[in-house]
Parts: structure tokens; C-alpha cells; sequence
């Protein structure tokens, strides 16, 4: 007789521990599908990331003197506040609204507005999403 | 062993990453000068995006960007390079075409002058200024620097003034012969022969009258068929845009990886 209800007891303490084992395992199961949720939403907010553009001298210390950018939709002109006057010298970042991806740099050479390129003739288009730096390396006035 | 096997693997891979890291950086760099100045250039760009097609130039930005440090730099604009000594007639050939803005204005510019470099605070313009539907007005118009002492960086540093204004209507869309003729110190402007004004300047000697030229619009876009100016007899400037005679003062620019 006691036996018997030792062996029931021991049982019993066996079925807890396994379902107390499930329990652990459902939270190490609701756990990774947090992370994963978490991960996801990271990924979601690296997809509406902001595009963002700015001017770094490296032109042999010529200056480079009220950069704007130009959107080509509609010529909004994104100022930035900075005169680089030395190599090395940077500009913030500027948020581009992503109609203005396509443009043209420009910048006060002397009195007359300079563009800025990459490539003769052709606009500038920025990568959506990215922050982009472009380096001013040289500057031919007239 | 192991660990030496895995040393190299994560050398292996650092080395990659910083080959794929210089590729990146040196890819922007073009292959060809960036210069778009000529040799001839006849015209300076002093703001707008010109295209060169069918014998004219056509500004295709339209839309006016404010720098604000001269009048000039907020259309778009081109600066004839010569600077004759006198000159009795300039005649340019463009249209408007239908304004992307609410208004449309255009310059015709003479006698432009700067104290330094391409700061051309002082000029004398016929001026045309129009609506969504017709251009509706002709003004004679002085441009000059406010005060002298301020640095040449500084903005707004000048004042426009209107020395003639008469209602004139024009369509948009065709080219129109725009005419300025100048007599000792009288100025007299005409659209298709048709005089519009005439108007005594605020000069004293016609050597105040020595300057540049220039043509601009912004809220239309402006298509130049050709200009011309003439002293006398001789033709001092003459310019039909067969070939891109514009120079664009040019900055460098390279994408970097940082």
C-alpha cells in the first residue's frame, strides 16, 4: 500500500517536472520568435531608412562655399550651411525627400552658381535609403 | 591547427573586405575631364540647365533657384563673354513657352558691370514679366549694389529699380525678335519692330554704358534662337547656338564608401 502511493507520487512529481520542462521550452519558444519579431521590425524600419547626402572637401584645400543641392523635379534647393575651406572638412548630412533623388550639386564659384558632378552632363541619382558622401576634388573656375 | 585554420579563414575574409572597400571608393571617379568649358565659349552659365538642340538653347530647369547674391544668379542665365567698348544695337530671338510657375519673367540685360570676379551687382535690363496665360508687361529696369563696404559674400546686397513700365502683351510659345537700340544715353526697346518704350538713362557719359550682356528667364522656360550685337556697322557679338557655346563652371565631385 505504501509502495503503491510512493510509486504514484513519484509520478506525479515526474509528470510536473515534464510539463514544468514543456513550460521552459515554451518560453525559450516565445522567446526566439520574440527576437525574430524584433528582428523583423529592425528590418521593416532599415527599408524606410531616410536618404541622406553630404559634401567632403578633398579638392587641395580650394573652397567649396554655399553647397546646394538641386532636385531636378522642381529645382528644391537643399542648403547647406558649412564653407569648406580645408581638405578634410565635411558638411552634416542632409535628408533628401526621395522625389529629389535626381540632381545636380551646386556650389558659389566667384559669383557664379558651379555644378557639381560626378559625370560631364549627367544629374547626380542618389541611392534611396542610403546615406551618400561625395568628396569635391576639384573645382575649375573661371 | 584548428585555431591556425581559422586565423587564416578570418584574414582571408578581412582582405576581401577591404579589396571590395577600395573598388567602391575608386568606382565613382570618372574616366574624362569634367571640364564642359570650350575654347570659344561665347557664354558664361550663370544658373539653369541648357540643352543645345535644333540650333537654340533651351534652359530645361525653369524653376528658379535663390542664391541671392546678385540679381542675375536667380534666373536662368547666360553672360555673353565680350564686353565691347560701345555698342548701338542688341538683338536677341527666343521664346517663352507656357510658365510652369504662376508668372514668367525674363531679362534682357546690358551694360552688366561687377566690382569683382562675376558679382554683377550693377546693369541696366529691359525686363518682361508675364502670367499663367500671356507675358503682360515691359519695364526698363537698374540693378545696382546697395553698400559698398559689405564683403561680396554678403546676400541681397542690391536693389532693383524701375526706371519705365509699360503694359505689353505677348503670347507664349513663339519666338519674338527683341530689339534694343541705344542712342548716346537713350535707350529704345522693340518686340517684332514694334517699338515699346524708350527711356533717357540715369548716365552722364555712354562710357557708363560699357558693360556686359546677358539674357535670362525663370518661371518659363526660355529656348534662344539667337543673339547678336553691333556697333555701328560691326558686329561685336553674334552667337545662333548650332553648337554649345556655353561654359559651366565645373566642381569635381566623387562618391565615396564612408
Amino acid at each position: 500500500m505504501f509502495d503503491k502511493r510512493n510509486n504514484d507520487d513519484t509520478n506525479e512529481v515526474s509528470r510536473l517536472f515534464c510539463t514544468l520542462l514543456q513550460e521552459k521550452k515554451m518560453k525559450k519558444l516565445i522567446t526566439l520568435l520574440m527576437t525574430a519579431l524584433l528582428a523583423c521590425l529592425f528590418a521593416a524600419c532599415d527599408e524606410d531608412e531616410t536618404t541622406q547626402l553630404r559634401w567632403e572637401n578633398q579638392s587641395g584645400d580650394q573652397t567649396a562655399e554655399e553647397i546646394k543641392w538641386v532636385s531636378d523635379a522642381d529645382s528644391t534647393a537643399y542648403d547647406y550651411a558649412e564653407t569648406l575651406t580645408a581638405d578634410g572638412q565635411k558638411t552634416a548630412f542632409r535628408e533628401i525627400d526621395s522625389k529629389d533623388l535626381k540632381g545636380t550639386g551646386e556650389c558659389v564659384l566667384d559669383g557664379v552658381p558651379g555644378e557639381i558632378m560626378s559625370e560631364v552632363g549627367k544629374a547626380i541619382i542618389l541611392p534611396e535609403g542610403q546615406s551618400s558622401t561625395y568628396e569635391i576634388r576639384s573645382v575649375a573656375k573661371k | 591547427m584548428k585555431k591556425l585554420k581559422i586565423t587564416a579563414v578570418i584574414i582571408q575574409a578581412l582582405f576581401c573586405a577591404c579589396i571590395s572597400s577600395a573598388e567602391i571608393k575608386e568606382s565613382g571617379v570618372p574616366a574624362e575631364s569634367q571640364d564642359s568649358a570650350t575654347q570659344e565659349s561665347l557664354w558664361l552659365r550663370m544658373g539653369g540647365k541648357w540643352q543645345f538642340q535644333e540650333g537654340r538653347a533651351t534652359d530645361t530647369r525653369v524653376f528658379p533657384v535663390y542664391w541671392n547674391y546678385h540679381e542675375l544668379m536667380n534666373y536662368s542665365s547666360l553672360v555673353a563673354e565680350t564686353e565691347p567698348e560701345e555698342f548701338t544695337r542688341m538683338t536677341a530671338v527666343f521664346k517663352l513657352d507656357t510658365p510652369k510657375l504662376e508668372y514668367s519673367e525674363a531679362l534682357i540685360v546690358f551694360a552688366m558691370n561687377s566690382p569683382y570676379k562675376h558679382y554683377y551687382y550693377s546693369f541696366f535690363a529691359v525686363k518682361l514679366s508675364g502670367d499663367k496665360e500671356k507675358i503682360r508687361r515691359a519695364e526698363l529696369i537698374v540693378s545696382s549694389r546697395t553698400d559698398d563696404t559689405l564683403p561680396y559674400t554678403a546676400k541681397n546686397n542690391y536693389k532693383i529699380e524701375t526706371l519705365a513700365s509699360v503694359p505689353w502683351e505677348m503670347e507664349y510659345g513663339r519666338d519674338c525678335t527683341f530689339r534694343i537700340d541705344r542712342s548716346k544715353t537713350t535707350v529704345t526697346f522693340y518686340a517684332d519692330s514694334r517699338k515699346i518704350l524708350t527711356q533717357k538713362l540715369p548716365v552722364k557719359t555712354q562710357q557708363e554704358l560699357k558693360g556686359k550682356f546677358a539674357l535670362g528667364a525663370r518661371g518659363a522656360a526660355i529656348s534662344i534662337d539667337s543673339c547678336k550685337i553691333i556697333n555701328g556697322k560691326k558686329t561685336v557679338f553674334e552667337d545662333d547656338f548650332e553648337t554649345n557655346s556655353v561654359y559651366v563652371p565645373t566642381v569635381k565631385a566623387v562618391q565615396v564608401k564612408k
